[in-house]
C-alpha cells in the first residue's frame, strides 16, 4: 500500500485552498442565475455535526473529507441543478449536549435541507428526538456514522436513512464466525456508553441464539486516549477466560486495548466493530510497533461496513483518485487540533460512498430540492449500484440500504479480506 | 517576649479555646453539612431512580439497551451520581456506568419489590456511595440501582472544614495579634522590673550602689499606668527608694565606722607605742626600784639589826648603870645631901626612861625581826583580851570604850594585840584634862572601789576606826604622829616614849594595809586601819 502521510495543520493556506477551490465555480454559476437569488440561497447546505476534536475526530474527519471529495468532485461538475452542494459542519467532539446544540442550530438557524454525516451512537441516539420534535419541518438524518439500532427502530427511525448495515449485524456476523471457529467463550471490552451499549446487546443477543452468554465484559469511559493504561480490563477479561474478543470503541482506546493485550502476552483474537476508524487504529498499532520494536497487528479482525478502500472495485477507484486530486482540507471555522490527514480510509471510503447515495437523492428530487421531498426520493432508490459491487434499496419501512458486513485482517501492515477463518481455530 | 512563660501560656491557653472552638464548630458544620447532604443525596438519588425505573418499561418492551444506556448516561451527568445500574429479575445487567467492570458488592446486592430502598454501600477501588434501588414495573422487569457519590458529601464535608478553616484562621491570627500585643504590654513591664530587680540585686551583692537605679525613666512610665501593672511598678520603685535610701545609710554607717576604725586604730597603736614606752621606763623604774628596795632593804635590815643590837646591847650597861644607882641609894643614900639625892634620882628616872626607850625601840624592830605568821584570828576575842589589860586605865579615867563588832581575819596575832592596845591605850591617854574619855571603836567591810586605794589590789579589806574625845591633833602633823620618837606634846602633860603610832604604822605595814588619822583638835581624833581580811598564799612575809 502507498502509505501517504500528510501532517495537517491548521494554516490561513489551506483554508484560502478550500474556499478558492470551492468559491470560483460558485461565482461563476451564481453569474448565470438571476441576481434575485443570493448564492447562499442558491447552495444547497447539509447540517453535519461529528467529532471534529477529541480522541474520536479521525472519525469525523475522515467521513468529512470522503464526503466533500465526492461533494467537490459534483460541485465542480456544476453541481445539482447548477446549485452546489455545501455542507455545514459544527463540531461536538463525539459528545450527546453539543450534538444536540449542533442540530438545534442547523435546524433553526442555519435552515439545512437534511442532517447528514453524524458520528457516534451516543450522539446520534440523543439528537433523534429533535427529528421528532421538528418532523413537521420534514427533516431527516442521512447515513449517520453508527449502526446502532435507536434510529432503525420505532419512535425515530422513521426520520433516519441509514446506509451502512447495523451493529447487530456487525456483531452478529463476528459471533457466528467466531462460533463456526470453535471460539465460543466471548468476552466484550466496550465503551460505557449507547454505542457500547449497542455493540453489546447485539452480541449478547447474537449470542443467545447460540444458547450462550457473554463469557467476560470489560468496559471503558469514552474520549479514553490511547496513552491510557487499559491493562485492568485486560485483566478482568483475561480472568474470564475468554477464547475472543469483540471490542466496541474507537481507535485511541481500541488501539490501547489492543496494546496492552499483547504487551501482556495474551495472544487472543480481537475483533473491531467498523465505527472503531480500522486505518486510524491499524496507523497507531503500527506507529507503536515500529517505536516499540513490537508487532501489535497479529490476530486482529475488523468487521466492516464498506469494502476495503484500495481494493480494484470502481468506487474504491473512484474514492481514491478524488483524494488524491482534492485532498479535501476541513472547513476554516471549525476547532482545529493536530490530526494526521489519511490518503484514504475506511471511514473516509464510507464518507465517500454516503455522498455518492446522497447526490443521487437529491439529484432524484428534480428541480424541486426540498426537505418535504426528501422521504420520496429515498425511498425511490432500489436496486442503486454504488460501485461496490453491490446495490442499495430504500423503501417504505425500509431505512437501511446496506446490509453488507466485509471482514478484514491485517496482514503486512494493511487490511485484507479474511480468506479463512480457521487460521483462528483454537 | 521570648523567654516570657506567661506569654507562652496566655497563648498556649489561647489557642487550646481557639483549637477547641474550631474542632466544635467545624465538627458542627461537618455534621450538619454531612446529614443535610445525605438527606438531599438520598431524596435526589430516590427521585433519578424512580423516575428512571419509570421510564425504562417503555424502553425495555420496545427498544434496545442502547436506548436506555443514552438516558442513564445522562444521569450520569447529573452531580452526585456515580453511577447507575440497571438490572433484569435474574441478575444480569441490562445497562451500568461503571468501567472496567460492574463491582461484585453491586452484583450480589439483593433485589427490592415496591419502595425504593436506600443502602450505604462500599466498594473496594471505587468509593462510598448511597445506593438507591427502585424496582422498574414491581421488579418484573428488573430494578435500578442510582450510587450517589458520597465522596461528594465528603469533599462539601472537608470544603465546610476548609471554610470554617478559613473563616477561623484569620479571626484566630488577629486575637493572636491582639493577645499578643496585649502580652507585650504586660510581659514588657514585668520584664523590665524583672531585669531592674536582678540589677538590684547584683548591684547589692556586688555592692556597686543602687543610687541611680531609681531614675529608671521607663519604670517611671510604667508606674504611672492605671492598672495592676502601674501599681507594681509604683510599688516596686518606691521599694528600690527604700532599698537605695537603707544602703546609702548602710554605707555612711560603714564609712563612719571605718573611720573610727582606723581612727582607733592609730590611737591604739599610739597608745600601745606609748605604753610599750612606759612599760620600758617602769620596767628600769621598778629595776631601780628593786635594785633601791634591796639596798634599801639591806640597808634597813641592817639598820634594824644595828637597833636591835644597840638596844639589846644598851640593855647590859643601863641595867648596870639601875643597879649601880640603886645600891649607891642605899649605900651612899643617907649620907648624900639634898642635892645628891637629887641628883641620884634624876640619874634613876632618866635611866628609867632610857630603859623605855630601849624597850619601845626593841619593841619597834621586834615587829619585823619577830614576826609570826599570818594565822585566822578572831579581832573580838583579841579585843576582849585588851579591854582586860587596859581596865585598871580605863576605871582610873573614868573613861568608856564602845567595842563594836569586830571581824575575823588572818593577822600576827600578837601584833594585832598590840596595834589595838596602842590605839586604844592613847585615845584614853590623851584626854583633856577633866574629860572622861570615851573611846568608840567600830569596823565595817569595805567595798572592793573603796579599798583599793589603799590595800593590796582586790583583797577584800577591813577598815577599823578608833574614834575618841580627847585632844586630837592638828591634820598638819599627821606624818609626824606615826615617825618613832616624835611626840606633839611635852613628856610632862603625856608620858610616852613617842614610838606606839610608829609601832602601829609598822604593823599595819607589815600586814598589808594602812593606817590614817584624822582630827578635829580639841574635839576628836579618829585613827582609821585597813587590813585585808586575807593573805594571798606567800605573802604572808615580812615587809
Amino acid at each position: 500500500m502507498n502509505r501517504r502521510h500528510f501532517l495537517m495543520r491548521s494554516s490561513a493556506g489551506s483554508l484560502a485552498a478550500f474556499v478558492s477551490a470551492a468559491g470560483p465555480d460558485r461565482r461563476s454559476t451564481a453569474a448565470d442565475t438571476p441576481p434575485a437569488a443570493p448564492a447562499e440561497k442558491r447552495d444547497i447546505v447539509l447540517g453535519m455535526s461529528a467529532a471534529f476534536t477529541g480522541p474520536t475526530r479521525g472519525l469525523g474527519i475522515e467521513l468529512y473529507r470522503g464526503t466533500m471529495a465526492y461533494l467537490e468532485h459534483v460541485n465542480r461538475s456544476g453541481g445539482i441543478g447548477g446549485r452546489k452542494i455545501a455542507i455545514k459542519a459544527y463540531d461536538d467532539g463525539y459528545n450527546p449536549r453539543p450534538a444536540i446544540e449542533n442540530t438545534i442550530r442547523l435546524i433553526e438557524k442555519d435552515d439545512v435541507l437534511l442532517l447528514y454525516g453524524y458520528v457516534g451512537t451516543p450522539t446520534v441516539t440523543r439528537i433523534l428526538p429533535l427529528l421528532k420534535l421538528h418532523s413537521h419541518l420534514s427533516m431527516h438524518l442521512l447515513f449517520p456514522f453508527t449502526g446502532a439500532q435507536p434510529q432503525r427502530e420505532p419512535p425515530y427511525g422513521e426520520y433516519a436513512y441509514n446506509l451502512r448495515a447495523s451493529y447487530r449485524q456487525e456483531t452478529a456476523g463476528l459471533v457466528d464466525r467466531f462460533w463456526e471457529i470453535g471460539r465460543k467463550r466471548i468476552a466484550i471490552f466496550y465503551q460505557i456508553d449507547a454505542y457500547g451499549r449497542s455493540i453489546w446487546e447485539g452480541v449478547r443477543i447474537a449470542l443467545a441464539r447460540h444458547g450462550a452468554k457473554i463469557a467476560g465484559e470489560a468496559t471503558f469511559k469514552r474520549g479514553t486516549p490511547f496513552e491510557h493504561d487499559l491493562s485492568p480490563q485486560v485483566e478482568i477479561l483475561r480472568k474470564s477466560q475468554a477464547d475472543a474478543i469483540i471490542c466496541a470503541g474507537t481507535y485511541a482506546n481500541c488501539g490501547a486495548f489492543i496494546r496492552d493485550v499483547k504487551d501482556a502476552g495474551w495472544n487472543v483474537p480481537i475483533a473491531n466493530i467498523s465505527f472503531v476508524g480500522s486505518t486510524r487504529l491499524l496507523d497507531l498499532l503500527i506507529d507503536t510497533g515500529r517505536a516499540r520494536g513490537k508487532d501489535y497487528t497479529r490476530n486482529l479482525i475488523n468487521s466492516e461496513v464498506v469494502p476495503s478502500y484500495d481494493s480494484e472495485l470502481p468506487a474504491a477507484r473512484e474514492y481514491g483518485e478524488m483524494m488524491d486530486r482534492y485532498n479535501p482540507q476541513l472547513p476554516a471555522d471549525l476547532p482545529h487540533e493536530d490530526c494526521k490527514l489519511l490518503p484514504r480510509s475506511f471511514a473516509g471510503f464510507e464518507g465517500f460512498l454516503n455522498a455518492k447515495l446522497l447526490v443521487e437523492i437529491i439529484r432524484r428530487m428534480g428541480k424541486d430540492i426540498g426537505r418535504e421531498h426528501l422521504r420520496k426520493a429515498v425511498e425511490s432508490v432500489d436496486r442503486f449500484p454504488l460501485g461496490t459491487g453491490d446495490t442499495v434499496s430504500f423503501g417504505k419501512g425500509k431505512h437501511q440500504g446496506s446490509d453488507e458486513i466485509y471482514f478484514v485482517t491485517v496482514e503486512d501492515g494493511r487490511f485484507v479480506p479474511i480468506a479463512d477463518w480457521k487460521k483462528w481455530s483454537p | 517576649m521570648k523567654n516570657s512563660s506567661l506569654a507562652r501560656k496566655t497563648l498556649l491557653v489561647l489557642t487550646t479555646v481557639f483549637v477547641l472552638l474550631a474542632i466544635a464548630t467545624t465538627a458542627s458544620s461537618a455534621w450538619r453539612t454531612r446529614s443535610n447532604l445525605t438527606a438531599e443525596y438520598a431524596s435526589k438519588g430516590t427521585a433519578l431512580a424512580n423516575n428512571i425505573a419509570s421510564s425504562s418499561v417503555e424502553l425495555f418492551l420496545f427498544r434496545d439497551s442502547s436506548t436506555i444506556q443514552a438516558m442513564i448516561d445522562e444521569i450520569l451527568s447529573i452531580r452526585g451520581v456515580a453511577y447507575v445500574y440497571v438490572v433484569d429479575p435474574q441478575g444480569e445487567a441490562l445497562a451500568h456506568t461503571f468501567s472496567p467492570a460492574i463491582p461484585d458488592e453491586l452484583r450480589t446486592l439483593e433485589g427490592v419489590e415496591g419502595e425504593a430502598k436506600i443502602r450505604e454501600l462500599s466498594i473496594p477501588g471505587f468509593g462510598e456511595f448511597l445506593d438507591v434501588s427502585s424496582p422498574i414495573l414491581a421488579g418484573k422487569i428488573g430494578r435500578v440501582h442510582v450510587g450517589m457519590d458520597r465522596k461528594l458529601i465528603r469533599d462539601a464535608i472537608w470544603s465546610a472544614v476548609a471554610k470554617q478553616a478559613l473563616l477561623l484562621t484569620p479571626i484566630y491570627l488577629l486575637s493572636l495579634l491582639a493577645a499578643y500585643a496585649a502580652m507585650q504590654r504586660i510581659v514588657h513591664p514585668l520584664n523590665r522590673l524583672t531585669a531592674t530587680a536582678n540589677e538590684v540585686t547584683h548591684r547589692v551583692s556586688t555592692s556597686t550602689g543602687t543610687d541611680d537605679i531609681d531614675s529608671d525613666d521607663e519604670i517611671r512610665i510604667i508606674s504611672g499606668r492605671r492598672d495592676e501593672i502601674g501599681q507594681l511598678a509604683g510599688a516596686f520603685q518606691e521599694m528600690i527608694c527604700k532599698v537605695a535610701s537603707r544602703e546609702a545609710d548602710l554605707r555612711t554607717a560603714h564609712d563612719y565606722l571605718e573611720t573610727r576604725v582606723v581612727q582607733r586604730t592609730a590611737e591604739l597603736e599610739r597608745a600601745n607605742a606609748s605604753l610599750h614606752r612606759e612599760i620600758e621606763v617602769r620596767e628600769r623604774t621598778e629595776l631601780a626600784l628593786t635594785r633601791t628596795a634591796r639596798e634599801l632593804g639591806h640597808s634597813n635590815t641592817e639598820l634594824e639589826r644595828f637597833a636591835y643590837i644597840a638596844s639589846h646591847d644598851l640593855q647590859e650597861p643601863l641595867r648596870k648603870i639601875q643597879s649601880f644607882g640603886d645600891l649607891l641609894a642605899v649605900s651612899a643614900g643617907p649620907a648624900l645631901n639634898d642635892t645628891g639625892r637629887l641628883y641620884l634620882e634624876r640619874m634613876k628616872d632618866a635611866s628609867g626612861r632610857m630603859r623605855q626607850l630601849i624597850d619601845d625601840l626593841l619593841n619597834l624592830a621586834r615587829v619585823t625581826s619577830k614576826a609570826k605568821p599570818f594565822v585566822e584570828v578572831d579581832l573580838a576575842r583579841i579585843a576582849r583580851e585588851v579591854l582586860s589589860d587596859l581596865e585598871g586605865r580605863i576605871k582610873l579615867t573614868a573613861g568608856h570604850v564602845d567595842m563594836g563588832e569586830l571581824p575575823t581575819l588572818e593577822c600576827d596575832p600578837t601584833q594585832m594585840r598590840q596595834l589595838l592596845q596602842n590605839l586604844i591605850g592613847n585615845a584614853l591617854k590623851f584626854h583633856r584634862p577633866g574629860v572622861p574619855p570615851i573611846v568608840r571603836v567600830r569596823s565595817r567591810l569595805l567595798a572592793v572601789d573603796d579599798a583599793s586605794e589603799n590595800c593590796s589590789l582586790g583583797e577584800p579589806t577591813c577598815e577599823i576606826e578608833v574614834r575618841d574625845n580627847g585632844i586630837g591633833f592638828d591634820e598638819k602633823d599627821l606624818d609626824r604622829i606615826f615617825t618613832p620618837f616624835q611626840r606633839l606634846h611635852d613628856r610632862s602633860e603625856y608620858e610616852g616614849t613617842g614610838m606606839g603610832l610608829a609601832i602601829c604604822r609598822k604593823i599595819v605595814e607589815r600586814h598589808g594595809g594602812t593606817i590614817t588619822a584624822r582630827s578635829t583638835p580639841g574635839q576628836e581624833c579618829t585613827f582609821i586601819v585597813r587590813l585585808p581580811l586575807k593573805h594571798p598564799t606567800g605573802s604572808s612575809s615580812h615587809s
